[in-house]
């Protein structure tokens, strides 16, 4: 069997049908997040916390002054990114955007779900041929296009595999964090930290609203915990088979499915939706069309 | 001479000493030892290993049809993320992703966790908003929230009137006209039983999450407090 790591899939072609859905996937969920009253609940309580950026405090104050406006503008880009419509522009300006948009936020709400996972992919995404189907820019180019030929397959590829390695290093460091220092994993083991968010958000959790009790007895019995905990590990840990061969994607990307809707049921949201855009990229890096019939 | 070596100095003198100790500072050591030089064999190893197994693929990596920028940026990233990793340290833009990083261990809780909640004061009987709630599509029953509003809501902003404000407002705007109150949702873990107080006693007490955050919800019954 050839291998099929990371470094030999960037060899390999790719479909540029990957790299649009993603594009199309990524738009929409900035689009939809921004419209979902965060922000006019922060203009209303306007709490600073103890969060930090690397921007002055000047811009900083700023940015918090004009942000109904950052919001607005990075609404109507992210609609024109998923469209594909001057992508070219839209793409790095809505990296401005959301970095600038997101930045007075961050000050005042730490838990930083949506950017952890999008930004680093609009990054990549500002070098990639993101919008060569699937969207309003192919409909124009398309004619040029043939004229000119098709280009190296090669290229729909290393936005994806750039995108994955952004994916395993969000759940390998979330697994290695437990282990600096070495001797906190060990007792990460224990499985402590999820007893502690089952108990505390038990009454704020779908597992309190749906079943209306507990899975078991979180006060009075531990020991579940502890396998829990040592899933929960291994599940995080088995990223990194995603960069060492493609027979394991569906697998991992099972275990890492089932450990978000686990975490979903017990009071832990936000992570499923933007687990879900990331992996349209990682599952496309386990497929090596045949262009003669797939591109 | 073989005196001399164990009870002045050297090898000797460091084996005496350390024969000396209680068997439980040795078991110390190597609990704690093993791991912290395992700690420094990873840091220093893993990437070794890795530019030993990369290395013979650089000259078809070097090939790709990636632009420069990219290049620059995959790495620049990837670094910026081993320094936040490294150093325990999150600053917009470059995040430490260490959720849920430190156990509290499993010390004993409370049989019975408690909730404070609002709920909506109407003719058939109160209805509980479970702000949480509101931040999935899936079980939303009131409000379309996302789950960063009613993170922000039920935990790090529950004790402003500004977000009870808020809150009243946006069940106003979805035709919610009822009095908006607050009550006590407990549920016992000996005993199973779940219950709703609609008028909790004041002073109120700190919560499962007040506990940890060490502030109570705003109380309209109290806005001064």
């Amino acid at each position: 069997m050839s291998p099929s790591h990371t470094i030999a899939r960037l060899q390999w072609p790719a479909s540029p049908r990957w790299l649009a859905a993603l594009r199309i996937a990524l738009g929409i969920e900035i689009f939809w997040a921004l419209q979902r009253r965060l922000v006019p609940f922060l203009l209303e309580t306007d709490r600073t916390l103890s969060t930090k950026s690397y921007f002055p405090e000047a811009l900083e104050e700023l940015l918090w002054s004009l942000l109904p406006v950052l919001r607005g503008a990075t609404s109507i880009v992210a609609i024109f990114f998923a469209l594909g419509l001057a992508t070219r522009l839209v793409t790095p300006l809505l990296l401005g955007l959301y970095i600038l948009t997101y930045t007075p936020i961050y000050l005042r709400f730490d838990a930083p779900v949506p950017w952890l996972y999008e930004l680093a992919p609009l990054i990549f995404l500002y070098w990639a041929r993101t919008a060569d189907v699937w969207s309003v820019d192919a409909l124009y180019r398309s004619r040029k296009r043939r004229a000119s030929g098709s280009p190296d397959p090669r290229i729909y590829r290393w936005p994806l595999e750039a995108t994955t390695c952004w994916f395993v290093i969000i759940y390998l460091w979330a697994a290695v964090a437990k282990f600096i220092p070495i001797r906190e994993g060990l007792q990460w083991g224990d499985g402590g930290i999820i007893r502690y968010i089952l108990y505390t958000r038990f009454l704020d959790s779908p597992s309190s609203w749906l079943l209306g009790r507990p899975l078991f007895n979180y006060v009075y019995t531990t020991w579940p915990f502890t396998i829990l905990a040592v899933v929960a590990l291994a599940t995080e840990l088995s990223v990194i088979l995603l960069l060492l061969t493609r027979a394991t994607h569906v697998v991992v990307l099972g275990g890492l499915f089932g450990m978000h809707v686990f975490l979903t049921f017990f009071g832990v949201f936000g992570f499923l939706e933007h687990f879900l855009v990331l992996a349209i990229a990682v599952a496309g890096t386990a497929f090596r069309p045949n262009l003669t019939t797939d591109a | 001479m073989a005196g001399d070596i164990t009870s002045t100095g050297g090898t000797g003198y460091f084996l005496e000493r350390l024969l000396n100790k209680p068997i439980s500072v040795l078991f110390k050591a190597v609990v704690f030892g093993v791991p912290f030089l395992l700690q420094w064999a990873a840091i220093i190893g893993i990437p070794f290993l890795l530019w030993r197994w990369v290395r013979p693929h650089l000259p078809a990596l070097r090939s790709l049809p990636i632009p420069k920028g990219a290049r620059i940026a995959l790495l620049a990233i990837f670094l910026c993320q081993v320094g936040a990793l490294l150093f325990q340290h999150s600053r917009y833009p470059i995040l430490h992703i260490g959720m849920f990083e430190h156990s509290p261990g499993l010390p004993d809780y409370p049989s019975k966790v408690t909730r404070y909640k609002y709920y909506l004061d109407e003719p058939t009987g109160p209805r509980v908003v479970d702000i949480r709630r509101q931040g999935h599509f899936l079980f939303s029953d009131l409000l379309p929230w996302s789950n960063e509003i009613s993170f922000s809501a039920c935990f790090h902003n529950r004790d402003l009137p500004q977000t009870y404000r808020f809150l009243k407002e946006e069940l106003r705007s979805r035709g919610y006209l009822s009095p908006l109150r607050l009550g006590l949702e407990s549920y016992d873990f000996k005993t199973h039983e779940h219950s709703f107080e609609i008028a909790p006693t004041r002073p109120l007490q700190p919560d499962a999450y007040g506990r940890v955050a060490r502030k109570t919800i705003f109380d309209p019954l109290y806005p001064s407090r």
